[in-house]
C-alpha cells in the first residue's frame, strides 16, 4: 500500500509538468500580447510604446519563452503565482481567499447528489423495467440534459422572487448563525448537485444490476435474508464501490459547473474569481484559478483512487 | 466520412442491421428524441420560412409582451424583438456548435487512436500520455482558460471544444483498435498486401463506427450544453446575434418583469440537449448489445 501511494506521487511529476505547461501556454504562447490586451481593456490608460515596454519587462514578457517557462516554474514551487494585473494582489492569495466559499459549496453538492442518486439508481435497479424504473430514466435523462444555469434561475425565480423563501444569492456567514448559512447555501448546492446526482442514479443503477446478478447475492437470498438485507447489506456495499471510483471524475464536473453557479448566484468562491478575471482580461489570475482548479481535481482522483485500494480487498497494487 | 459509412453497412449481416433497427424502433424514447431533434433543426434549417419575424428587428414601443400576444407566439424581449424568432435563429449557433464541435473531436480522435492502437510502442506512449494530461483537466475549466487566452466568440468556442473533447475518441478508439488489430480480417487484408493506412481507415476505423456515432451523439449533447454556458458567461457568442445561453445571459436582470424570457430559452436548450440524449442512449442500446444498460 505504501508503495503504491509512493509510486503514485511520482506518477504525478510528469503530469504536473505537462500541466504547469499547459497553463503556461494560455499565457504565453497563444496569439495576442497579454500587456496590450490588459490595457486595451482599461479606458483610464492610453497604452503607448513606453509603457508597454516597461510592463513586458515587470512581467518578464521580454525574456526567451522557456527562460519564461522556467521562471514560471520556479515561482510556482515557491507558491509565487504572479500578481493580478487588475488588482494588484497576489494570485495565490486571492485564491486562498476564495476557497472555502468553493470547498462549502462542492462538498454540500456532493452530498446533495448523493443523497439523490444512491436510492434513486437503487429502487430502480430493484424494480428493474417497472413504471418507477422507466420514471428515474426520463428523470435522470433530463437531469443530464437541463442546463445548470437554467436549473438554478427558475430556483431563484420560483423560491426567491415568487415565494420569497430564500436569500437571492451570496453567501451566508457563521456569525449570523447556522440557518444564515443554509438558506444561502441550499440552492446553489441543489443547482450544482443535480446535474450530478443524474450521472451518480445511472451508474448505480447499472452497478446495482450487475451485483444483483452474482452469486453471493442469491446465497444470500438463499439463506432466507429478508430482501431489504440483501440489498441494503450485500448488494449495495459492493455496488458502491465503482460508483465510488466515478465521484472523483465526477468532481470536475463540478468544479467546471461552480463556476456557472457561483457566478448566477454571485457566490465568492473561485469559479466566480475565474469569470471575473476573464471578463477583466486578467491572465496571471485566469491561469492561476485554471491551475488551482486542476490540481484540486488531481488531489481529489488521487485521494479517490488510494482510498478504492483500501476500500476494496480484491485489488493488489504491488 | 460518407465512404467509411458505406463501407460500414456493405460489412455488416442484413441480419445484424435490421436487429438493430430493430431494437431501435422498439425504443420509443430514442425516437421520440429522433423526432425532437428533427423538428428543432429543421426549423432552425429553415429559419427564413419558420420565423414570423427578423431576429434583430427592435420595436421598443412593445417590450417584454407576455406570451401568446397579438403577432408575437412567444412573446417580446427588452428590445419588444420577436422571442421565437430569435429562439428559431438562435438554433443555428447551437446547430452548426454541435456539428462542427464533434466533427473536429471525432477527427482528431479517431486519427490519433487508430494510430496508436495499430502501431503501438512509443508512438502509442506518446499519444496516450497526451491524452491522459487532457483527462487531468476538468473540461470545462480549460474551457474557459483557452477562451480567456483567445478571446470570446463562436468560432472560438468551437474550436476550444473540440480541442478539448477529442482524447474520449482516441482512448476508446486505441481500445478497439488493439481488439481488431489481431482479427483474422486484418491479418488476410495485410497477407494480400494492403498497406498500414488503408488497413487503419478501410479495415480497422469502420469497424469502430458504432460506438462512435453513439458518442458522437451524446458529443453533441455535451457540445451544446457547453457552448451555451459559455455564451452564458459572455464568452460565446455576442449580443446581438441570437442565441440561447446568450438569450439566457440579457435576460437575466429582466427577471422580475419577464420569466418567460428566463423559461423559454432554457427549456428550448433542455429540449434540443435531451433529444440528442435520448436518441445517443437508444443508439448505444441498438449498436452496442453488450452494454449492460439495454433495455427492451
Amino acid at each position: 500500500m505504501g508503495r503504491y501511494i509512493v509510486r503514485r506521487l511520482l506518477a504525478m511529476i510528469p503530469l504536473l509538468l505537462g500541466i504547469s505547461f499547459i497553463v503556461f501556454a494560455l499565457l504565453n504562447i497563444l496569439p495576442g500580447d497579454p500587456v496590450s490586451i490588459m490595457l486595451s481593456s482599461n479606458p483610464h490608460i492610453t497604452p503607448d510604446a513606453n509603457t508597454i515596454a516597461q510592463l513586458q519587462a515587470q512581467y518578464g514578457l521580454d525574456k526567451p519563452l522557456f527562460t519564461q517557462y522556467l521562471i514560471f516554474l520556479g515561482n510556482l514551487f515557491k507558491g509565487d503565482m504572479g500578481t493580478s494585473m487588475y488588482t494588484q494582489q497576489p494570485v495565490l492569495t486571492a485564491i486562498w481567499e476564495r476557497m472555502p466559499a468553493t470547498a462549502e459549496l462542492a462538498i454540500a453538492a456532493l452530498i446533495i447528489s448523493v443523497v439523490i442518486a444512491i436510492p434513486v439508481g437503487v429502487i430502480s435497479a430493484v424494480r428493474q423495467y417497472s413504471w418507477i424504473d422507466h420514471l428515474c430514466l426520463i428523470g435522470t435523462l433530463i437531469g443530464v440534459s437541463m442546463p445548470s444555469f437554467w436549473l438554478g434561475l427558475l430556483l431563484m425565480l420560483g423560491f426567491s422572487l415568487k415565494l420569497r423563501w430564500l436569500p437571492l444569492s451570496g453567501m451566508g456567514y457563521f456569525s449570523n448563525g447556522v440557518g444564515d448559512v443554509l438558506r444561502h447555501l441550499i440552492m446553489p448546492a441543489f443547482t450544482l448537485g443535480f446535474g450530478m446526482a443524474a450521472l451518480l442514479a445511472r451508474l448505480t443503477r447499472s452497478s446495482m444490476l450487475e451485483v444483483l446478478g452474482q452469486d453471493f447475492v442469491r446465497t444470500a437470498r438463499a439463506k432466507g435474508l429478508s430482501e431489504r438485507a440483501v440489498i441494503y447489506r450485500h448488494a449495495l456495499r459492493n455496488g458502491l464501490i465503482p460508483i465510488f471510483t466515478v465521484l472523483g471524475v465526477q468532481f470536475g464536473y463540478l468544479l467546471g459547473g461552480s463556476v456557472i453557479v457561483e457566478t448566477i448566484f454571485s457566490w465568492p468562491g473561485i469559479g466566480r474569481l475565474a469569470v471575473n478575471s476573464i471578463m477583466n482580461r486578467d491572465l496571471p489570475m485566469v491561469q492561476g484559478t485554471v491551475l488551482v482548479f486542476t490540481l484540486l481535481f488531481i488531489l481529489v482522483n488521487l485521494g479517490v483512487d488510494i482510498l478504492y485500494a483500501a476500500i476494496d480487498p480484491r485489488i493488489q497494487y504491488d | 466520412m460518407e465512404q467509411l459509412e458505406t463501407a460500414q453497412q456493405t460489412k455488416l449481416s442484413p441480419f445484424r442491421q435490421s436487429r438493430g433497427w430493430q431494437q431501435f424502433r422498439r425504443n420509443r424514447l430514442a425516437t421520440l428524441g429522433l423526432v425532437i431533434v428533427l423538428i428543432l433543426w429543421g426549423a432552425t434549417l429553415l429559419a427564413e420560412y419558420v420565423a414570423t419575424h427578423d431576429p434583430y428587428e427592435m420595436d421598443l414601443a412593445n417590450p417584454f409582451l407576455p406570451i401568446g400576444s397579438q403577432g408575437h407566439l412567444l412573446g417580446t424581449d427588452n428590445f419588444g424583438r420577436d422571442v421565437f424568432s430569435r429562439i428559431i435563429w438562435g438554433g443555428r449557433a447551437s446547430l452548426t456548435v454541435g456539428i462542427v464541435v464533434v466533427g473536429i473531436s471525432a477527427s482528431i480522435g479517431l486519427i490519433l487512436g487508430v494510430i496508436s492502437g495499430y502501431y503501438g510502442g512509443w508512438i502509442d506512449l506518446v499519444i496516450m500520455r497526451i491524452t491522459d494530461l487532457f483527462f487531468a483537466f476538468p473540461f470545462f475549466i480549460l474551457a474557459i482558460g483557452v477562451i480567456a487566452a483567445l478571446g470570446p466568440g463562436l468560432q472560438n468556442v468551437m474550436l476550444v471544444l473540440g480541442l478539448v473533447t477529442w482524447p474520449e475518441y482516441a482512448r476508446m478508439v486505441r481500445a478497439k483498435t488493439l481488439a481488431l488489430r489481431e482479427e483474422p480480417f486484418v491479418e488476410s487484408a495485410r497477407a494480400a498486401g494492403a498497406k498500414d493506412l488503408r488497413i487503419m481507415f478501410y479495415h480497422i476505423l469502420p469497424n469502430c463506427l458504432g460506438p462512435v456515432i453513439v458518442m458522437a451523439t451524446l458529443g453533441m449533447a455535451n457540445a451544446i450544453l457547453a457552448a451555451a454556458g459559455l455564451s452564458f458567461l459572455g464568452m460565446g457568442v455576442q449580443p446581438p446575434e441570437p442565441e440561447w445561453g446568450s438569450m439566457l445571459n440579457e435576460a437575466r436582470i429582466y427577471m422580475r418583469t419577464a420569466p418567460h424570457l428566463i423559461i423559454i430559452p432554457g427549456m428550448i436548450i433542455m429540449l434540443a440537449v435531451l433529444g440528442l440524449n435520448f436518441l445517443g442512449d437508444g443508439l448505444r442500446d441498438a449498436l452496442d448489445p453488450k452494454m449492460p444498460t439495454a433495455r427492451q
